[in-house]
């Protein structure tokens, strides 16, 4: 037997090829190797552009902030620096990244900035054309992009891009649509009118909104009709239109929403009944009777709500109707709340409530009184008074001294309360209440006011500064004001508040004391002293000489300057103020009065009468009795305090005359001589005159009066804000140099024309010759008159030595051209950029410089300098013929209609070929009048040509005259120096 | 005549360019802080005659700042807060704790401008 074994493996492993494990490892690892790689170098790729993002971004900040605040005034060198930019933008923009990272920042600039910032953001966005970008953007198939696109532009309110996007109102894709929907609503009024007309999907609630947000944040927007939607093909242009007609009010279009009551579509049906509930439709509850069977229940609570608004009681019926037939509860619930609304509590609570006729109360079992409502009653009015009386108070002061009053009267008050017993509920009545309620009311009216109101809160009126007269009258009646617990909430000078708060503690104790601190004259002293002009009347200036000490002294001190013609009367004025001093505790002198100048005016009868005259002594006047007085306090050496006239001798009368001499450039003497003496009889003797009262007080009494004051008021006197600079003035008017401006003064020193003259010889040349002719006709000085013969004689033979003369020279010189500076240092590019800006912004001035660059190099630079020289030849000629046209139309308005046509044809053949050139040069001409880039860069010396129009004129006025030299030698310099 | 110090606290660097460069024009020194932990450093260094600051800062809010300023530094110095829309309940606790002056977002420089002055 033949024994067979079999061998069977158990188990057997499939043969694991290693190799390929190993291969799959090492592509596996390699993949993430790759895979991080990759990621490693994205993300640093992000990081560096996001940096290279920023970098730019920094950059370009300050160049947008320099555009968006450049002021058209600029300077020259901002203006200069401002077209560099330019420039340098320009050029920047060339490059795709650049013009994405310019477009981001004006974006997000344009959110964080309002105003008028944002206006010239949006402007700079379209003149540095990054809306072609978006413009572009447009035409991408990719939705994200062309939405990207309408919203950049949308926001940057490029109009010009509103038809563009009309186009994408019904577009297919939704996203675009509603951004071009807001788009188009955004950028023109017009927007929502267009789009409520063509739009044919459905407008969303949430579009709705926003729709509705951009045009409420339209400024002066004017809502259309929107009525004329009702009638739309699109149920929710329907739908929108009224909720528009909800919004905006317009109740003109009643019957339409009695029509669209009967709409199919439940949204429309609802907001149509709204907008008949809103505006009061009442024709319309019969078709909402009608339409109500068939309406879902909202609609029909809808109609309930809006009938029981606006329906009277013929519609009750209809409602219990509805209420007996309507199986909703709801439904019924809201007729029946109708019904209340149109007869309040005609329905009343019915289910669940219980018949209590037969209920009987226990004997033993009494119904307990109420305590009613007298008392409440009172305790209201108690209440009442007492907040109206702590609210005042409160706000007044702490510490008023009414609440004893007041205490007594609310006792009473609370003693009648307490008084009263508690009655029944029956016995009640209306007029019991009023009864009661009058227990306050009859409290007499002097009792009752003043105490418990307080009227300290009132200001005290003064509509005009007392009289004397009136002053004994208010005197006499400080009694009665003292009655009166006043307190000042002003602000009271510094030094009388400690009074008036120890007044305010004890204002009872005070008002017997001193009667007056609480009404004095010292808390108006805030109040300025203005006397007032009547009539045209020469006005006297009029300045302290030092700080005044009192009433008096002010009036003493007051110092005559001007010198007009003129009738002073002081006498009211005095009156006024001396009257002030009655209150003798009126500080007064801490008035900071400004002396500049006070008109006083007086009538001519009391004048005659009243006013002593003193005229200056060296127009042979004088009055000896007010000069002694005043002698002794010369010689004193105190300063003057009553300058009532001006002392001349005749060494300054000499001076006098020679000034005016110098002064005034009189053909001859007599004329001088002329002047002098109209002002001696007319002028000086009338502000000379003295200051003068009406009543008894003599100048010596007044004087007197301050003197005593003065040493009373010493404290005062250091307190006092009078400026003590402008009180030493009065003594300067004696000299010369306060009757002519101090520039004069320095024209005719040597020392002035001594440098005048070193530096004419030094950098002056045969120009300067009128003007050296000038100063040797005027000068009186020997010494000068020899120097500026020698510069004369030396100007002259460099005029003979050089060139002939040619006085148009200067008008000749070539202006500063900031183009042909730049040109200088430009590439052909740059060249080309700054012919397109001349094109913009150049001007007549330009020519020259364009005619040069015909002979340039480069065919390019020609070619486009030939085209703008000749655009703005064209400009220039249109300027000129609108001014011709302009000018001709006032003069020659009976100019024949052939003559007319003849220059409109011209002009019209200048525009057309300005327009071609233009289009040549692919440049649009812009209809809107401001253009940031529209810069007049008018280089001229205006100085200089209002300095040419004086001298043409021939007309010399005084300032001509004196700084007339000034003015041509620093027109002169600045000529040179600008070559 | 010397020259305002202004502080200007915002974290829009864009924002706070065009501010500056406004605030220069008008005759202010402006410096720049871009977060708090700046604003700190540039207190503690020099206290401005006035300081502008955003609401929203990194590391620091503007109302911090403010409680910084008048607490810590038991300073006075005048303070316009710049707040968005919207956002009045930091407006109030703002002047509740010592600001000045507030303006919103989105800025009208000229408008700043005035209120400088006015503060100023």
């Amino acid at each position: 037997m033949t024994r067979l074994t079999y061998k069977l493996p158990l188990i057997n492993a499939p043969k694991i090829d290693t190799d390929l494990l190993w291969d799959m490892s090492v592509l596996f690892v390699g993949l993430a190797v790759v895979y991080f790689v990759a990621i490693f170098f994205y993300r640093n790729s992000l990081s560096k552009k996001a940096a290279r993002v920023m970098q730019r971004k920094r950059e370009l900040s300050p160049m947008i902030s320099e555009f968006i605040f450049f002021e058209e005034d600029a300077s020259k060198e901002e203006t200069s620096n401002y077209i560099n930019l330019k420039i340098e933008i320009r050029q920047l923009i060339k490059d795709d990244f650049n013009r994405e990272i310019l477009s981001e920042v004006l974006l997000d600039l344009r959110k964080d900035v309002s105003g008028d910032t944002q206006k010239r953001l949006f402007k700079l966005y379209q003149d540095l054309d990054l809306h072609t970008d978006a413009f572009a953007k447009l035409k991408s198939v990719r939705w994200e992009v062309v939405s990207t696109a309408i919203k950049d532009l949308t926001q940057m309110q490029v109009v010009e891009a509103y038809v563009l996007i009309t186009k994408f109102i019904n577009d297919k894709r939704a996203t675009i649509r509603k951004q071009a929907e807001i788009a188009v609503v955004t950028l023109k009024y017009e927007g929502l009118s267009y789009f409520l007309d063509t739009t044919k999907h459905k407008i969303s609630e949430w579009q709705q909104l926003k729709l509705l947000e951009v045009i409420r944040n339209r400024e002066d927007y004017q809502p259309a009709r929107f009525k004329a939607w009702l009638t739309s093909n699109n149920s929710f242009v329907v739908l929108f239109a009224l909720r528009l007609i909800k919004f905006y009010n317009q109740n003109d279009a009643n019957t339409s929403l009695i029509e669209l009551i009967k709409h199919k579509n439940n949204q429309i049906k609802q907001e149509a009944i709204g907008c008949i509930k809103e505006f009061h439709v009442v024709e319309a509850l019969e078709t909402l009777k009608i339409v109500f069977w068939k309406s879902s229940t909202d609609i029909k609570i809808s109609i309930l709500d809006t009938i029981g608004s606006l329906g009277t009681k013929t519609d009750i019926e209809f409602l219990q109707l509805i209420e007996k037939k309507e199986s909703n509860f709801y439904v019924k619930s809201k007729a029946l709340s109708s019904i209340n609304a149109i007869d309040p509590e005609s329905v009343m609570p019915s289910i669940g409530i219980l018949d209590t006729t037969n209920y009987k109360i226990p004997d033993d079992i009494k119904i307990p009184e109420v305590p009613v409502s007298i008392d409440n009653e009172i305790n209201d009015s108690i209440e009442l008074i007492e907040e109206l009386d702590k609210v005042i108070t409160d706000d007044i002061s702490e510490e008023n001294t009414e609440p004893i009053v007041k205490k007594q009267k609310l006792e009473e008050i609370e003693e009648q309360k307490i008084e009263k017993q508690p009655v029944k509920e029956d016995q009640v009545t209306e007029e019991s209440i009023l009864e009661n309620v009058e227990v306050v009311k009859e409290q007499p009216a002097d009792e009752i006011s003043f105490d418990l109101i307080g009227l300290d809160f009132l200001p005290i009126v003064v509509d005009k500064v007392p009289t004397e007269k009136e002053s004994i009258d208010a005197n006499k009646a400080l009694n009665t004001i003292n009655h009166l617990s006043v307190i000042f909430e002003e602000v009271t000078p510094i030094d009388t508040n400690k009074k008036n708060r120890s007044s305010q503690r004890e204002p009872e104790k005070s008002m017997e004391k001193e009667p007056q601190t609480d009404f004095t004259l010292k808390d108006l002293a805030f109040l300025p002293i203005v006397v007032e002009s009547v009539e045209m009347q020469p006005t006297v200036a009029v300045q302290p000489e030092e700080t005044p000490r009192s009433v008096d002294d002010m009036i003493v001190q007051f110092d005559v300057v001007s010198t007009e013609k003129e009738h002073i009367e002081l006498t009211n004025s005095i009156a006024a103020i001396t009257s002030l001093d009655q209150y003798n505790t009126v500080d007064i002198f801490n008035i900071n009065v400004e002396f500049d100048e006070i008109s006083i005016t007086i009538s001519e009868e009391q004048t005659i009468n009243n006013i002593e005259v003193i005229e200056p002594n060296f127009l042979s006047t004088n009055i000896e009795e007010a000069e002694e007085n005043l002698m002794d306090e010369i010689s004193n050496d105190i300063p003057v305090t009553s300058p009532l006239y001006v002392e001349m001798n005749p060494k300054d009368e000499e001076k006098f005359r020679e000034i005016i001499n110098n002064i005034i450039d009189f053909e001859n003497k007599e004329e001088v001589d002329e002047i002098i003496e109209e002002f001696e009889n007319e002028v000086i003797d009338i502000n000379f005159i003295p200051l003068v009262n009406d009543t008894e007080e003599t100048i010596e009494s007044i004087e007197a009066k301050s003197q005593s004051q003065n040493a009373k008021d010493d404290q005062l006197e250091e307190s006092s804000e009078v400026n003590t600079d402008e009180a030493q003035i009065p003594n300067a008017i004696l000299s010369e140099e306060s009757l002519i401006p101090s520039e004069i003064v320095d024209l005719n020193s040597g020392e002035y024309i001594d440098q005048l003259l070193e530096d004419l010889s030094e950098m002056g040349d045969y120009r300067e010759l009128p003007l050296l002719n000038e100063m040797l006709e005027d000068s009186t000085y020997s010494a000068v008159k020899e120097r500026v013969k020698t510069i004369i004689i030396k100007f002259s033979e460099d005029v003979v030595q050089s060139a002939p003369f040619k006085p148009k020279m200067v008008v000749e010189l070539k202006s500063f051209n900031v183009f042909e500076d730049l040109f200088r240092t430009c590439d052909s590019e740059s060249k080309l950029i700054l012919l397109n800006e001349m094109l913009a912004i150049g001007d007549k001035d330009d020519i020259d410089f364009l005619e040069s660059l015909l002979h340039d190099s480069d065919e390019a630079i020609q070619h486009k300098a030939a085209l703008v020289l000749e655009v703005i030849r064209l400009k220039f000629e249109e300027e000129v013929d609108s001014t011709i046209l302009h000018t001709s139309n006032k003069k020659l308005t009976d100019t024949t209609t052939t003559e007319k046509e003849l220059i409109a044809s011209q002009k019209q053949v200048s525009k057309k070929q300005y327009d071609t050139l233009m289009n040549e040069l692919e440049i649009k001409t812009s209809l809107d009048s401001f253009d940031i880039f529209e810069l007049d860069f008018e280089f001229t010396e205006e100085e200089s040509d209002d300095t040419d129009k004086e001298e043409n004129s021939g007309q010399k006025t005084t300032q001509n005259y004196f700084m007339g030299p000034i003015g041509h030698l620093t027109n002169k310099i600045i000529e040179k120096l600008n070559g | 005549m010397e020259k305002n110090r202004l502080l200007l606290a915002e974290d829009d660097e864009l924002l706070a360019s065009l501010l500056n460069f406004r605030l220069e024009k008008e005759g202010y020194e402006v410096q720049i802080s871009k977060d708090g932990r700046e604003v700190k450093a540039q207190l503690k260094e020099q206290m401005p005659d006035i300081i502008v600051s955003d609401i929203m800062m990194p590391y620091f809010s503007g109302i911090e700042l403010i409680d910084y300023v008048r607490k810590e530094l038991n300073s006075d110095v005048p303070i316009i807060i710049i707040s968005s829309a919207g956002n009045e309940e930091n407006v109030l606790s703002a002047f509740e704790l010592g600001a000045n002056d507030f303006i919103s977002k989105p800025i009208n420089p000229s408008e700043l401008i005035v209120r400088l002055k006015r503060i100023i």
